[in-house]
């Protein structure tokens, strides 16, 4: 589909010209001149639409960078975990409190005083995912406490860091 | 994060394209390394698909998913695909005497240009990328750590997670970046599918580059990376795009074989086939939408050409059973339509606002650009050159693929009409139209320009 330049136009640019057209009409003219005509419509539009989009989406991208190299590190880690965390702190000490091979529970209750984006209910999920291999059992001896109530876990419950917000992770028995 | 984690994603990834190239040896082989170089994508995508079912295997048989087993695997794969490829009397050519630079045209090579612009952004944007999607903390990654960390399916685990029937390539190619990288970086981890998405870049363009005219392959494939879906979907650490690029991979494949009826094609699409299904339940749905267009214009050679078309279905669903089988046996719940069968007709007036809803995140501006349009004006090009095969082809796939995306929603009646991805997966699904199109549109074009001969027509 390559079109050459016109032979034997001459110097004159209305000789050239009107050989183009004479080209253009012969490519177009012959059978199937409505079916390129097609091709020739649908190249263009393309080429327009990549055009006018390759530099948005290479900006976004690029802003896209700056901003995640602007993150912390523990903003870059815990991630999702901003719009589920009162806490941030609450990750990291749970990931170095709570022994890898031991499982823990996730108690959620009504004393936390300051709340995430999401809801609370997000909350053992992700801890799930963050906190792996350590996995969530029921009856577990380490504790999440998310505002819960202490005297409802069973035992004796010492907290072995807490925060200000009703936060803690600790162990009961 | 770090150097040492990029250093053995990258190895991770060379590993799988090592065994992809042993595995086109053993479907296809190549006549000399130039012709390598062109397919290495589909080699990387064939080594990703193999590597995705053989992991499955092991993990459906229970076989711990350590990193010996991960070598083992690929170094399997790889001395199979050599062995087969040389039982085929397969032969590699002679090593070239000089090393020397693939001859581009001005334009290739401008296209190609602009295409590792964009490909450079991408890469730059996910090497500090915060896992920040739902469904990648909730159950993607949670799964890829579990099996990275603890080595098997931990039924007790996968049970406790949303999605707990949804096939295992994604968390099983991701655990095992992990075991390479030395860490569940999962940070660099969305890397991971930045090769992913080079690799289906570098497949689609090796696969029409010697069939199609730059100007007609480069603007539609350019076009639809450009989507600002697509964009923003390529680095996710989610099953969706791997979905949706095995899945045009193998359609393009069928589309060529449609005209040129060579075997390699339906056997390299149904591993695709059989890794997508593997990746995500829609892939049965669009293998389905596929394979029976594919019937539908064969039928005038049904003898011939059905039997083939039937196989390559076969061989995929047969190698996404094992893992049907262990979740099924489980115990796990079913992902069949909550209103399947009679059902469906419970919830007639569903089925308008499905349509509604699929057509119009198909045809959304904001989502998908003008893909699907200019993919339907190059089915009405082919088919005013005289084609039949091709357009009619991709014609059927799209309009079936819509009419299986409407059913999705009418069938799972808890699903909310909305264009919220979040609420309702359509919006998502649709991008394996999407990128089906932007494959099938560079042959369409090809179709409706050369009138006197079709690709179709012509030898390879």
């Amino acid at each position: 589909m390559s079109v050459g330049r016109p032979e034997g136009g001459g110097g004159r640019l209305e000789d050239v010209v009107v050989e183009w057209l004479r080209r253009g009409a012969a490519f177009f003219g012959g059978p199937g001149w409505l079916a390129r005509a097609c091709v020739a419509y649908v190249v263009a539009v393309t080429l327009v639409l990549v055009a006018i989009e390759l530099p948005k989406r290479v900006s976004e991208l690029g802003r896209t960078t700056h901003d995640n190299a602007s993150l912390s590190y523990a903003d870059r880690e815990i991630a999702g975990g901003n719009s589920v965390l009162a806490d941030q702190l609450l990750a990291y000490e749970a990931r170095s409190i709570v022994p890898p091979g031991e499982p823990y529970r996730v108690v959620i209750g009504s004393k936390l005083t300051k709340q995430a984006s999401l809801p609370t209910t997000s909350l053992p999920g992700w801890l799930q995912y963050f906190l792996l291999p350590r996995r969530q059992e029921g009856k577990a001896r380490w504790v999440i406490c998310y505002g819960c109530d202490p005297s409802s876990l069973g035992g004796a419950y010492t907290a072995v860091w807490s925060d200000d917000y009703g936060i803690s992770v600790g162990r009961v028995g | 994060m770090t150097a040492r984690t990029l250093l053995g994603l990258t190895l991770y990834n060379l590993f799988l394209l090592a065994s992809g190239v042993s595995l086109l040896f053993a479907v296809r082989g190549w006549r000399s390394w130039g012709e390598l170089a062109r397919l290495s994508g589909l080699g990387y995508m064939l080594g990703v698909a193999a590597t995705g079912v053989v992991y499955t295997l092991l993990l459906v048989v229970g076989i711990p998913f350590s990193l010996a087993a991960i070598l083992v695997t690929g170094i399997a794969l790889a001395v199979a695909g050599a062995a087969v490829g040389r039982r085929l009397g397969r032969r590699l050519p002679a090593l070239p005497r000089a090393a020397s630079l693939p001859r581009l045209s001005w334009l290739q090579a401008a296209f190609a240009a602009v295409t590792v612009v964009y490909l450079e952004a991408l890469f730059r944007s996910g090497r500090l990328a915060p896992l920040e999607e739902y469904d990648a903390w909730a159950f993607w990654v949670p799964k890829a750590k579990v099996i990275y960390l603890l080595h098997d399916l931990d039924l007790g685990f996968f049970r406790s997670l949303p999605g707990q029937s949804y096939p295992p390539v994604v968390p099983a190619l991701e655990a095992g970046a992990f075991h390479f990288m030395g860490s569940a970086d999962v940070v660099t981890l969305h890397l991971q599918f930045w090769f992913l998405f080079v690799g289906f870049v570098a497949a689609a363009a090796g696969i029409l580059a010697t069939r199609v005219p730059a100007l007609l392959l480069w603007p539609s494939l350019l076009l639809a990376l450009l989507t600002p879906q697509i964009t923003g979907r390529a680095l996710q650490p989610q099953a969706d795009l791997l979905l949706d690029e095995l899945v045009a991979l193998a359609t393009i494949l069928v589309a060529l074989w449609l005209g040129e009826r060579r075997d390699w094609q339906l056997a390299a699409a149904s591993l695709l086939f059989a890794a997508a299904m593997l990746t995500k339940r829609e892939a049965f749905l669009l293998s389905v939408c596929v394979l029976v267009s594919a019937l539908a214009v064969t039928v005038r050679e049904a003898r011939r050409a059905w039997p083939r078309l039937v196989l390559v279905g076969v061989v995929a669903g047969l190698l996404s059973l094992p893992w049907r089988i262990w979740f099924m046996a489980h115990g796990l719940p079913s992902d069949a339509p909550q209103a399947g069968g009679a059902g469906l007709f419970d919830h007639l007036d569903r089925v308008w606002p499905s349509l509604e809803l699929t057509v119009r995140d198909m045809f959304g501006y904001q989502l998908w650009l003008a893909v699907v349009p200019l993919a339907i004006a190059a089915v009405v090009a082919a088919l005013l050159a005289g084609k039949r095969a091709l357009p009619l082809f991709a014609a059927g796939v799209l309009g079936l693929g819509v009419a299986g995306f409407t059913w999705i929603t009418w069938a799972f009646p808890t699903l909310p009409i909305t264009e919220n991805a979040a609420l309702n997966p359509i919006t998502r699904a649709v991008g394996s139209l999407v990128l089906i199109s932007a494959g099938l549109v560079p042959l369409l074009l090809e179709n409706g320009w050369n009138v006197e001969a079709a690709p179709e027509e012509r030898p390879q």
